[in-house]
């Protein structure tokens, strides 16, 4: 491959993501989420065991003043619930609530459809052959 | 549509711009702030306004970043003396400089990735480009025969 046209792919990749960002932000904004609240529940989701404040924190990238305005809406919203960890009487863990489940539901639909959004032009072969190419790529 | 394969695109897309993020690090830039000095730089002379469009920023966002790469020197605010809102920037040349490192590290990072894989694959690669392309420009793929796969039939509006 030429430079050229590694230089071609690395733009295209970078407006690609743009672009999936955009339709995700837009497929997203109908739950009513701050960008903030959203990466907040996407981490609980993602966390292994439910995640205490100050991982929340660490994960985000913001001090924990931050997150528990963000945890606070979230409460608030009935999505997420603050419980005391059993095993430390001094921590507090963060758990999603059943509406927060859905929630988190309607966020990874809400991705899939930017997605399809965005590879819709493509036929269902050459989506497969991209896939596979540019998981080539990715090691 | 077939949620599986696209559900693979989607993160190895994501997976591959991040990356490509390692670029912008090397600059003293955050991914935002690069992508942000790449459209002033490809466009020349845009408002904020547009900025604020192109890049999915919030105006408070926008111009924290906008702050950041003046104060850096790769940006300069344009005032236009007739309406203050429709501030304008454009890129220096140091801020040009900074870019084109950015941009041949990209390119860099993704010749690596090639490197190990065999001649045929490359090629293909090579031969994605165009249909890349108008995905990213958000153009109808060409098709043969005019005829809209079944798949497409059924998307929601």
């Amino acid at each position: 491959m030429e430079y050229e046209d590694s230089a071609q792919l690395a733009d295209l990749l970078q407006r690609l993501t743009k672009r999936l960002r955009h339709a995700q932000a837009e497929r997203l904004a109908p739950l009513g989420l701050t960008p903030a609240q959203e990466r907040a529940l996407r981490m609980i989701t993602r966390s292994e065991e439910p995640p205490r404040m100050a991982e929340l924190a660490d994960h985000l990238g913001i001090v924990p003043r931050s997150v528990t305005t963000v945890i606070d809406a979230l409460e608030q919203a009935g999505l997420v619930r603050r419980e005391v960890d059993p095993r430390n009487r001094r921590a507090i863990r963060l758990h999603l609530t059943d509406q927060g489940l859905a929630v988190r539901d309607g966020m990874r639909e809400a991705r899939r459809r930017a997605a399809e959004d965005l590879f819709a032009p493509l036929s269902a072969t050459d989506r497969q052959a991209l896939a596979k190419l540019l998981g080539l790529l990715d090691h | 549509m077939d949620s599986d394969t696209v559900i693979r695109l989607r993160r190895v897309v994501l997976r591959l711009a991040r990356q490509l993020n390692a670029a912008s690090v090397g600059e003293g830039l955050t991914p935002t702030q690069a992508s942000v000095l790449g459209v002033v730089i490809g466009r020349g002379p845009v408002s904020l306004a547009d900025l604020a469009e192109i890049e999915g920023l919030n105006p408070t966002m926008l111009s924290r970043v906008v702050g950041k790469l003046d104060s850096f020197g790769l940006i300069r605010r344009l005032r236009d003396p007739d309406d203050f809102r429709a501030a304008r920037v454009e890129g220096t040349s140091k801020g040009k400089d900074a870019y084109e490192r950015i941009s041949a590290q990209r390119a860099a990072i993704i010749s690596e990735c090639v490197a190990d894989l065999p001649a045929e694959q490359a090629d293909a690669l090579v031969g994605a480009l165009p249909a890349l392309e108008s995905l990213a420009s958000g153009l109808r793929a060409r098709r043969g025969r005019g005829q809209p796969p079944v798949d497409e039939q059924t998307k929601p509006a």
